[in-house]
């Protein structure tokens, strides 16, 4: 059998299609394991983007019950969906209390350094059209997510190159590359879609 | 079989900020309590000029946190 440093190589591992020796797949997890939370954390953010079309449907807009006031820049808004949550944030898709201009606004833990220096509540952005404005939001989160994925991919390689200098490090960081690509290739669709499927004229219905 | 000639490697340093000067980008999210995806974003948007570690890591010099912290003032 055809051998690779001594080694049969054989395990494959999630989102590549090359197999690794044993010394590679021991690189790879104790490299995939430094960056295990973030992945995790990016997974969970691209499940996120998947509900945007759900979280931006079926309630009603003038519904005041268990909405969430945000005061931003002087104006009173009320939340009509929360697009994200982050362990230590929300975003949320909000609409003025007296008037039809929109925002999307992110809203930190009070706790944090952040809210008590510059305000818990940040306008990202504000526009006439929420379909618009959730579209552009999911295009943003889908490029943060890319830029996350190649921020992994570097904090993997450290580990890889320093510690496992003599199992093919490169092709440890191509496998985990390749699954951190992976992760947020899929969220391409899930972006597109979100865009797509809110209401055009009516504006959010919650 | 002969080792597998690496055709990756790691970039060479290429930021100016000493190393004990950067946070990576989870250190500086936890230091001013928000999240690694928010720390990305304030970078996306250029609020933060970030730094690269010589593996191509993105850092985020201690200086950048303070200005990034006074701008509500």
């Amino acid at each position: 059998m055809l051998k690779r440093n001594g080694e049969i190589p054989g395990s494959i591992v999630p989102g590549s299609t090359g197999r690794l020796t044993t010394g590679q797949f021991n690189a790879y997890t104790a490299a995939f394991a430094t960056i295990q939370p973030e992945f995790d954390e990016m997974r969970q953010m691209q499940g996120q983007l998947k509900r945007f079309p759900e979280m931006t449907s079926n309630r009603p807009a003038d519904s005041d019950d268990g909405a969430v006031t945000i005061v931003a820049d002087g104006i009173e808004w009320r939340a009509q969906a929360q697009l994200l949550k982050l362990p230590k944030s929300a975003i949320f898709l909000c609409r003025q209390r007296t008037g039809n201009e929109c925002a999307i606004i992110q809203r930190f833990s009070p706790e944090s350094p952040y809210a008590k220096a510059n305000g818990q509540d940040e306008i990202l952005s504000r526009g006439a059209d929420p379909r618009y404005l959730v579209g552009e939001y999911a295009a943003l989160v889908q490029h943060t997510l890319r830029f996350m994925a190649s921020n992994l991919v570097a904090k993997a390689q450290r580990v890889a190159f320093e510690q496992f200098p003599e199992h093919s490090p490169g092709k440890v960081v191509r496998a985990i590359s390749e699954r951190c690509l992976l992760a947020v290739g899929e969220s391409l669709t899930m972006a597109e879609s979100a865009r797509e499927a809110i209401p055009q004229r009516r504006g959010l219905r919650i | 079989m002969n080792e597998e000639p690496q055709q990756f490697r790691p970039p060479t340093a290429n930021t100016t900020e000493p190393s004990s000067q950067c946070l990576t980008i989870t250190q500086a999210a936890d230091a001013i309590g928000v999240d690694s995806f928010t720390m990305l974003c304030f970078i996306q948007r250029g609020e933060v000029n970030p730094a690269r570690s010589p593996s191509g890591e993105i850092m985020v010099p201690k200086s950048e946190l303070a200005t990034l912290m006074e701008k509500g003032r």
